[in-house]
């Protein structure tokens, strides 16, 4: 942990199980930057510095993320907490090959896991999360012919045979001839 | 018995549970790399294996499923840490195999759209035309012009740092956005493959010695005393300017007049889209060679008389530019500076403001005979190592043309059949291209090619930013004495009278 004025915060997971975290890492998340500002410092109070004192620092509710997310959501933003705050917009054309390998790791999820991590950045506007989970699945459509499409993610090819040649038609410029 | 599917996971492990069949133990020992299908495979096969069980055995299991379907979320989680508990490790492998197949989702249907076009937003153009492929809602989305717009702006008319594509831009603006890009992708794969609809334009009675092209026409000087301007789309002759009593060594025209050079030592200025010549310009003692002239409405004009004529058509004012030796071959004006070349081998960089020769590029050991100023080049040699393209190269989207902020290069081809690129600002030749097997005649050039013609008959065409050849253009019967690039092709004009258009569009 670092200093001891750091502050400290409740988040609470939809399940009502709690986690005591780090003002600097909660504030990765805009949501909840923004919440802590309008509260603001007076209402928080010093008191977190004292462990005794822990059940009066105020909770968090976070209706929408499980425990389980919110884990995962922690160590994110905590492996990321000195990251300088990217102000340029990223017009998502960036190149998804360049996660680097915690990141990569930190992925290495099944899908429900990062489908879940996705609504929870989304929901908590943590940016770079939200860009690596996409670009997570960005990666796993790849390179990839649609039937290996459908088989990764399960998906009914719910085309008439007709429309099926038609779209295949339409898509053969792409082939490299 | 009547089972519904999302109880096949217990099923088929409680039929495991069992001991009941051979498949079981095959797929503890299938490894985790065994693809989706295969384990699909295996569950189906012990769904149908349910049936040879004992009654008794049967019932078991559909207690268990009946009593977990029952309870509570927080009681199913109890049941199944239970489960896992009596598990051994084949038991537990065989599971973590089947969850990975049984936990798929279609992103794109179960997030928001805004999150689903981020995540297609991350794709090249093939993996987004296999994904639209996949399924009906994968199409629409994948087909979106939010992404084919995104998808245009990023390559056009420069090269895309993560796959190395130019693509050339292309005017008007029809829709959706994945046509575009699809006919641009095309253009640009007949220019990378050298692919051409080759058509001759003949007419002119002698040796073609000067042309250029916009969107719409080519113009076109000869020998024969001639310009002739051309419709690029039908090929066919619009309009014949006469005038010049020699032939025509040089012209250059942009959306309203037309300015050509002649042997006879005059230039003359034309509105051709009437075909009347609206002035004439003297006082050059010897054939007008070369010509350019910028927004600024200046004119400069090298001649065989050894001297530059530099016209401002504002001011009203002509002044002449002697240091040359020999015959002015070229000549470019670029904002204050004024560059030429000549037979007497060198390239001059003239102040116009003092009047005065600034620097002298020294290195050809032939006539000079063409020179183009071109856009700084994109992996600039200026670093000590060229910088390769990487697909893992961090910063994509916010490194730009480097024009903005950069001076742009001189490329000069001479009879001694070299092409060489220079840094203005030093005067240092950056490289020597060197492919020809005779002299260079003709240069042309944009963001991302530089085109030659020679004396060896040939026009090639080379990547600006490295140098590398590209593709060589045969079939001239004569030297090729004048070339111009526009986005999907390129015009050559030879000595044997003849004019080939090389259309890399649409077929």
């Amino acid at each position: 942990m670092a200093g001891a004025d750091q502050k400290m915060i409740r988040l609470t997971s939809s399940e009502g199980t709690e986690f005591l975290v780090e003002r600097a890492v909660v504030e990765k998340s805009v949501l909840l930057k923004n919440m802590l500002e309008d509260v603001g410092e007076s209402d928080l109070g010093t008191i977190a510095n004292l462990t005794l004192l822990f059940f009066f620092i105020p909770a968090i509710p976070l209706a929408n993320v499980t425990g389980p997310i919110l884990t995962k959501v922690i160590e994110y933003c905590t492996h990321h907490r000195d990251d300088p705050v990217v102000t340029q917009e990223d017009d998502g054309r960036k190149s998804s090959a360049d996660i680097d390998d915690w990141d990569k790791e930190f992925c290495k999820v099944d899908q429900g896991t990062l489908f879940e991590l996705i609504l929870a950045a989304n929901y908590l506007d943590i940016k770079p999360l939200l860009d690596l989970t996409c670009k997570t699945v960005a990666n796993m459509i790849r390179g990839k012919t649609p039937e290996e499409i459908r088989k990764t993610f399960n998906i009914e090819n719910d085309f008439t045979p007709e429309e099926e040649a038609q779209v295949k038609k339409e898509n053969e410029w792409c082939e490299e001839r | 018995m009547d089972y519904s599917t999302s109880h096949r996971l217990e099923e088929s492990s409680a039929a495991q549970l069992n001991g009941t069949s051979t498949i079981v133990r095959r797929s503890s020992v299938r490894t985790r790399n065994e693809n989706v299908e295969q384990q699909t495979d295996i569950l189906d096969q012990l769904l149908q294996d349910f049936g040879q069980l004992s009654e008794r055995d049967q019932l078991t299991v559909s207690q268990m499923s009946a009593n977990f379907a029952a309870a509570s979320p927080r009681l199913r989680c109890f049941m199944l840490v239970d489960l896992l508990a009596h598990c051994d490790l084949s038991q537990l492998s065989f599971l973590a195999q089947s969850l990975h197949s049984l936990i798929r989702i279609d992103f794109l249907r179960a997030l928001p759209r805004e999150l689903s076009f981020k995540i297609l937003s991350y794709l090249d153009a093939q993996s987004l035309c296999s994904a639209a492929q996949v399924s009906r809602l994968w199409r629409c989305l994948s087909d979106d012009d939010i992404i084919w717009q995104r998808m245009c702006e990023q390559h056009t008319d420069r090269k895309c740092n993560i796959c190395g594509w130019g693509l050339p831009p292309l005017g008007g603006r029809p829709t959706p956005w994945k046509y575009i890009f699809a006919s641009r992708l095309i253009v640009e794969r007949n220019w990378r493959k050298g692919r051409f609809h080759v058509r001759e334009l003949t007419g002119h009675t002698d040796g073609i010695m000067c042309l250029q092209m916009d969107n719409e026409v080519l113009i076109t000087g000869s020998y024969d005393r001639t310009v002739r301007v051309w419709d690029l789309y039908t090929g066919r002759l619009i309009r014949v300017l006469t005038g010049h009593s020699q032939g025509v060594r040089t012209l250059q025209f942009d959306k309203k007049i037309l300015i050509t050079g002649s042997m006879d030592a005059t230039l003359r200025v034309w509105d051709y889209h009437t075909g009347q010549c609206i002035r004439r310009l003297t006082g050059h003692t010897g054939t007008v060679v070369s010509l350019h002239f910028d927004d600024k409405k200046r004119v400069a004009s090298g001649s065989a008389d050894h001297t530059i004529r530099v016209w401002d058509f504002i001011m009203g004012t002509c002044f002449t530019l002697t240091g040359h030796c020999d015959w002015v071959n070229s000549v470019k004006l670029y904002e204050n500076l004024l560059f030429s070349c000549s037979d007497d081998t060198s390239i001059r960089i003239w102040d116009l403001e003092t009047r005065t020769c600034v620097r002298t590029l020294v290195g050809h050991v032939q006539s000079v005979q063409c020179i183009q100023l071109a856009p700084a080049l994109a992996f600039s040699n200026r670093s000590s190592t060229p910088v390769q393209h990487t697909p893992s190269a961090a910063n994509h989207s916010n490194d730009d043309c480097p024009e903005a902020d950069s001076y742009p290069v001189l490329v000069s081809g001479s009879l001694d059949n070299t092409i060489k690129v220079w840094d203005i600002q030093t005067g240092v030749c950056l490289r020597t291209q060197s492919e020809h097997t005779e002299g260079v005649w003709s240069l042309a050039v944009d963001k991302l090619r530089i085109v030659s013609g020679a004396h060896d008959k040939t026009a090639k065409i080379w990547d600006k930013d490295t140098g590398e050849c590209l593709h060589t253009l045969t079939g001239h019967e004569g030297p090729v004495t004048c070339v111009a690039l526009g986005d999907t092709k390129i015009a050559t004009g030879s000595d044997d009278g003849k004019i080939k258009l090389w259309d890399c569009c649409g077929f």
